[in-house]
């Protein structure tokens, strides 16, 4: 059973721990630095002693009460020895070790050390007890259709969740450690024989190729392995809901999950996959394709209207037909600043109302949206400082902004608007036009994970786009979606479906 | 190396947006007298009379219109000295009508168009126009009752008309097109005052850039029927009543005459105006025009049952449209001016090396029509 | 230098991307113009003319495509080397990169013109010049895979135009257009010359070639670009045809946008104000592709880094905008451009090709002849 601990060598900085226990003891309190809730349990019959060590906030007491305690107190046959020990001790994780390295990790980890004296080594038993939050609803991606279930901080429950809702033998889970200090333990997620072995191989080489003592959680880490860390276009995406983990996984991504970390991250994720919700394919095809073209025509509204507003009345009255001319006319004759600065100002009361309801409190945030929307911009309008057009404008960008399904490109896209606005400022529909050029020049040279990011529009890839911009019924989607180059190509076979039976058959 | 030329991009950044700062000449809306409307008068000898409706923003008045009447040479110049007057700025990108007197389109045009084709802010689509008497008294009248500025009025008034098919359309592009091109003449419409109001009397027919006659407004059906070739409005035909005897109906009471002709009122669902030469030597041109029609109106209760009723409508009708077709080409013909496009057709079909205009001129004072006019009256209303 | 270039496998792009490629590169802001310069040639045949123009530049494009395929995966610069040694070949090379730059000029330089004339007539050229350029490097640095996707979003982004362009054909007047083929074929292939300055642009094909994935379906692609270009030209040609009058198209210098100007949306007029801002989105696969040619030869003839050279010509490039001041001037340089693009795009592939024909044939003889004896 322990048969690698005889004959091993013990390498530099590893050395067994001293088997008396007073002395281990010693040992323990010298390596884990100030720990207050170190705590022993020692017991004693015929002069062979035993200790528990624990770090007493990480652990299930009772456990150790019920699990450790009462079975070798009350079993007074057998002796104490390590094989006797490992006879009567009802736990299903315990491993044995005697490096003192390996069992100062342990103890911070959560896990119980259980030595008797004299033995060439002890028992490390499983009682840990992390505190939890219970699974909830998902909060930054709120759905009104589908599974309700979101990510929690505990990797081990969202592993369970994964497991649960993909039960195929090849769904591969394998461990990484990130920060060197830190240690957080991860996994790497993929199902063999879908995922593109290149994509995992860049995914895996990134993340452990990370030489950082300590990763925030799973967002940090998207941005730290990313190719263009100076976009403003996140690249790899981040989710708190599982089950969109699963359908990226079943369409051959790779997932990263970090403990303690709510979101799981995952590539390769171009730019259209951010503008994918799960509820386009809980919807009914055609409503989730409406939906689709909805979020895409409301982020290219929101990018470009207020900069549209801005040139045209700077620059080209001339465009404006006899109709519009007077009202816009008519709003614009009693504010006393050019139209860049009277929409900088409007954009910048818009983030500000955003970001001082996304700090507050909910029932508070209500009455800051009422405060904000109706009674600034009234009186905004009332005194003279902004045409009432903008408004109308700033409101439907910042409405369009807000449907993209995902928070990091939503704010992405406010940004932009910035300097799109202040080019148009300097130079009309010329200097939206240049704008525009540098992002789609921008967007062309960012990739995730070493593949393109515009795809499938650029490498263009028909066949995908059913399944990024559009949104097919399924009878067309036999295949699962090319960008990611999955190993295995069909989700069904597409000849069997195409099988039609004749009238009354 | 990578993270040096990041910083390089930034530099360029920087650099660009501190280059933009000299930024370009702003037009902001709010500041802007807008010219809508254009009105040019002969003054005397070499002057030229320029008046224009500026439409300005204030925050306290809705419609804020102003008329400035100055003098020049050039139209330019009428814009500088014009800018003189007014406490912003004058720009015509929103210019919609222009109207010239009768006495300067009779000195020609082309030089006040050629300056609105020359500036990049004025439109295509600005409706040129001829007023009856002077562009003044056109440009001046009681504002005070319109909803919209001047130009924008007179540019619906106009649009309203060619759209329900009353006029052709007067558009720079189009006055151009045909004060261009080799067979073809402009006609513009004549605006003239009535009452409070302004109101289209006609149309002036246009011997290059001159003005050499005018066409009144009843005529204008078989214009249009003639010139823009797939739809024209409503027209209203008089008959002699005793040749349409056999098919009024006799209610059994005797119908009090109001009328001592027959009326009849047609509405062009579709038509078509083909012109063909068929005879190059003897300059022959054959007219034929197509038509589905409706019966709107008649001045007697007639009876259309029966299929040989309507058809004898249409033959009647038809014979008196081919009459006023040709009366209509030779009035052409004896002003020398085109605007059908007859030129057009003739250089079309010639091999030869297209003619100039002033060739077209001296041989269409030997062109010779035939007219035939096919009518078919598809419906009539919602009782018989 | 290695005459044949061997593009890592990550930076090859498919061969239908060509047809992006070559369209993309031959639209540009001679598309703007053409119809006035082949009608003061040959007047209401323009549009014919435009189609034989088009046949003529697929017979030198079938030139050129067999001449690479000579070559296992060369470009022109290596093909200069092959064919007249080093010597006279780099400096081949040397006149041809110099040729790339000066249209790379002229495309923003007439853009700019045109901005400047139908928007901001005070605009200082230079501004606009640099921003230009700027874009242009932005694209170059990220090599042939992001070249090729601005040329392909390019094509595809501004395809509605094309819907633009059917508008005014509600004003069109046919009669123009008769009596067809009534002028003189010197007249056809004069207007059929004038068109270079819109045509030119596949010439580029010769520096992509190594970049192309399936080779050998290249040419089926080139042919479709240049089919699809010479049917755009020849629509929009007629169009201006019937849309103007002779004597104003023949006034009007640029057609195209003229014609946008009666286009109307109901809560926008005056559509030109659009297509002039947007013609920037197609100017710019032009001005990235030649210069990238171009730079190209930097690391190809002269064996500097390729970035060097990109700098080098962007700032030969604008240093030269300060000395464009008036439009004549400007019309000289695009005339000059454009006369010796004609010898370089159509002549000299030619010429090129049938001498590297000549000389496989005669090696293969040779070999044969070895082999034999």
């Amino acid at each position: 059973m322990f048969k690698w601990m005889s004959g091993k060598k013990t390498p530099e900085g590893e050395k067994a721990h001293s088997l008396q226990i007073d002395e281990l003891k010693e040992q323990l309190k010298k390596e884990l630095v100030a720990c207050s809730d170190l705590m022993f349990r020692t017991l004693k019959r015929n002069d062979k002693k035993i200790v528990i060590c624990f770090v007493s906030s990480l652990i299930d007491k009772t456990g150790v009460d019920d699990y450790i305690l009462k079975p070798i107190q009350e079993n007074t046959q057998s002796g104490w020895s390590v094989e006797e020990l490992a006879q009567i001790l009802p736990i299903t994780d315990l491993t044995g070790a005697n490096q003192l390295n390996e069992i100062v990790m342990a103890l911070i980890d959560g896990k119980t050390y259980i030595y008797s004296e004299g033995e060439p080594f002890g028992f490390l038993a499983n009682l840990s007890n992390t505190v939890e939050r219970s699974l909830s609803h998902a909060e930054t991606e709120s759905l009104v259709f589908g599974p309700k279930i979101a990510f929690t901080e505990s990797l081990l429950g969202n592993v369970n969740i994964i497991r649960n809702n993909i039960k195929d033998p090849n769904l591969c889970m394998e461990d990484l450690a990130i920060g060197t200090r830190s240690k957080t333990s991860a996994k790497l997620v993929y199902i063999k024989g879908i995922a593109d072995e290149a994509n995992i191989n860049t995914f895996r080489q990134r993340v452990s190729q990370l030489e950082i003592d300590h990763v925030q959680g799973t967002t940090v880490l998207g941005q730290l392995i990313e190719g263009n860390s100076w976009s403003v276009f996140p690249q790899l995406m981040t989710t708190e809901l599982p089950d969109r983990i699963t359908l990226a996984l079943m369409s051959g991504r790779v997932a990263v999950l970090m403990d303690r970390s709510p979101d799981a991250l995952y590539g390769p994720t171009p730019f259209f996959t951010f503008f994918e919700s799960t509820e386009d394919v809980y919807m009914r095809w055609n409503m989730g394709f409406f939906l689709r073209i909805l979020r895409l025509v409301a982020t290219f509204l929101s990018v470009l209207l207020t900069p549209a507003y801005v040139a045209v009345l700077t620059y080209h009255y001339e465009v404006i037909p006899s109709p519009l001319l007077v009202s816009l006319g008519q709003s614009r004759s009693n504010v006393p600043f050019p139209p860049v600065f009277e929409a900088f100002l409007l954009e910048f009361v818009i983030e500000l109302l955003r970001e001082a309801g996304a700090r507050l409190p909910t029932k508070v945030g209500q009455t800051m949206g009422i405060v904000g929307g109706i009674v600034i911009g009234q009186a905004a309008v009332e005194a003279g400082f902004t045409s009432n057009i903008l408004i109308i404008i700033i409101a439907l960008s910042a409405l369009g902004s807000f449907t993209t399904p995902s928070y990091l490109m939503g704010t992405a896209i406010r940004i932009i608007r910035f300097p799109i606005i202040l080019m148009a400022g300097f130079w009309g529909g010329i200097g939206i036009m240049v704008a525009f050029c540098f992002f789609i020049i921008h967007l062309l040279k960012l990739d995730t994970l070493g593949r393109p990011y515009l795809a499938p529009i650029y490498p263009l890839n028909l066949k995908d786009l059913g399944y990024s911009i559009f949104r097919f019924p399924s009878q067309f989607l036999s295949y699962r979606p090319v960008t990611n180059q999955p190993e295995d190509k069909e989700r069904y076979s597409a000849k069997k479906a195409k099988e039609k039976k004749d009238v009354d058959e | 190396m990578q993270r040096r030329h990041k910083w390089k991009l930034i530099m360029v950044n920087i650099a660009c947006v501190l280059t933009l700062c000299s930024c370009v000449e702003t037009k902001q809306l709010e500041k802007l007298g807008l010219i809508t409307a254009q009105g040019y008068d002969l003054e005397k000898e070499n002057e030229i009379k320029g008046t224009v409706v500026v439409h300005k923003f204030d925050p306290l008045a809705e419609n804020l219109t102003k008329v400035i009447t100055v003098k020049s040479h050039t139209s330019k110049a009428l814009r500088q000295e014009q800018n003189l007057e007014i406490d912003q700025k004058l720009v015509t990108g929103q210019l919609r009508c222009v109207i010239y007197s009768k006495e300067l389109a009779k000195r020609g045009l082309s030089q006040l168009v050629d300056a609105l084709n020359r500036d990049p802010t004025i439109g295509n689509m600005v409706y040129l126009t001829v007023a009856d008497d002077d562009a003044l008294s056109i440009v001046n009248i009681d504002q005070s009752k319109l909803k919209v500025n001047l130009g924008t009025y007179l540019y619906n008034l106009i649009k309203q008309n060619v759209e329900s098919e009353q006029l052709t359309s007067p558009t720079l592009h189009e006055f151009n097109h045909n004060l261009q091109d080799h067979g073809k003449d402009p006609v513009l419409p004549i605006l003239k005052l009535k009452g409070e109001g302004v109101t289209i009397s006609g149309i002036a027919l246009f011997k290059g850039d001159r003005i050499v006659g005018e066409l009144p407004s009843n005529k204008l059906f078989y214009a249009k029927v003639l010139y823009d070739k797939y739809k024209s409005g409503t027209h209203e035909l008089g008959f002699n009543r005793s040749h349409f005897k056999q098919i009024i109906k006799n209610q059994g009471r005797e119908n009090k005459e109001v009328y001592d002709r027959l009326f009849i009122s047609i509405d062009n669902i579709r038509s078509h105006a083909k012109i063909k030469l068929i005879d190059k030597e003897k300059l022959l041109f054959r007219v034929e025009v197509t038509l589905d029609s409706r019966l709107l109106e008649a001045t007697e209760p007639l009876d259309l049952t029966s299929t040989k009723n309507i058809k004898f409508i249409e033959k009647k009708i038809n014979k008196e449209m081919e009459s006023q077709i040709k009366q209509l080409l030779e009035f052409f013909k004896k002003k020398q001016v085109d605007p059908i496009g007859i030129g057009n057709e003739y250089m079309a079909n010639s091999r030869e090396k297209p003619l100039s205009k002033k060739e077209w001129r001296e041989l269409y004072k030997d062109a010779k029509f035939e007219v035939r006019v096919d009518n078919t009256i598809v419906k009539t209303g919602v009782i018989d | 230098m290695n005459v044949n270039l061997h593009p890592k496998e990550g930076i090859l792009f498919s061969a239908y991307l060509l047809f992006f490629v070559i369209h993309g590169v031959q639209t540009g802001v001679g598309i703007v113009g053409l119809p006035r310069i082949v009608f003061l040639e040959a007047k209401h045949d323009a549009w014919i003319s435009v189609l034989v123009a088009g046949v003529l530049t697929s017979i030198v494009l079938w030139f050129i495509i067999t001449m690479l395929k000579q070559y296992d995966s060369a470009d022109l610069y290596g093909i200069h080397v092959d064919v007249f040694g080093k010597w006279v070949g780099n400096s081949l090379s040397i006149i041809y990169m110099l040729y790339m730059v000066g249209s790379f000029f002229i495309i923003f330089m007439n853009y700019i013109e045109i901005v400047q004339v139908w928007i901001f007539p005070n605009l200082a050229t230079w501004q606009l010049a640099l921003v230009l350029i700027f874009l242009t490097v932005y694209a170059v640095f990220g090599g042939i895979r992001i070249i090729v996707g601005v040329a392909f979003l390019s094509v595809v982004g501004t395809m509605w135009i094309l819907v633009v362009a059917f508008v005014p054909l509600r004003y069109a007047d046919f009669s123009h257009l008769f009596p067809i083929m009534n002028i003189g074929f010197g007249e056809l292939l004069k207007g059929a010359k004038s068109t270079t300055l819109s045509m030119m642009g596949f010439e580029l094909i010769m520096f992509v070639y190594p970049y192309v994935r399936e080779k050998k379906k290249s040419m089926k692609y080139v042919q479709i670009a240049n089919m699809y270009t010479t049917f755009l030209s020849a629509f929009v040609t007629l169009i201006s045809i019937v849309f103007f009058a002779g004597d104003s198209l023949k006034a009007t210098i640029w057609p195209v946008l003229s014609m946008f100007k009666i286009v109307r949306l109901p809560n926008l007029e005056r559509f030109e104000f659009i297509a002039v801002s947007f013609w920037m989105l197609i100017i710019l696969p032009n001005m990235c592709l030649y210069l990238w040619a171009a730079s190209k030869g930097f690391s190809r003839v002269l064996k500097r880094k390729q970035k060097t050279g990109v700098w080098v010509f962007a700032i030969l490039a604008f240093g030269a905008t300060f000395f464009i001041q008036a439009r004549y001037q400007m019309n000289m340089v695009t005339d000059l451009v454009a006369k010796s693009g004609f010898y370089a795009v159509i002549c000299y592939p030619v010429f090129l090709s049938i001498i590297v024909l000549v000389k496989k044939w005669w090696t293969k003889r040779r070999n044969s002849h070895a082999k034999a004896s």
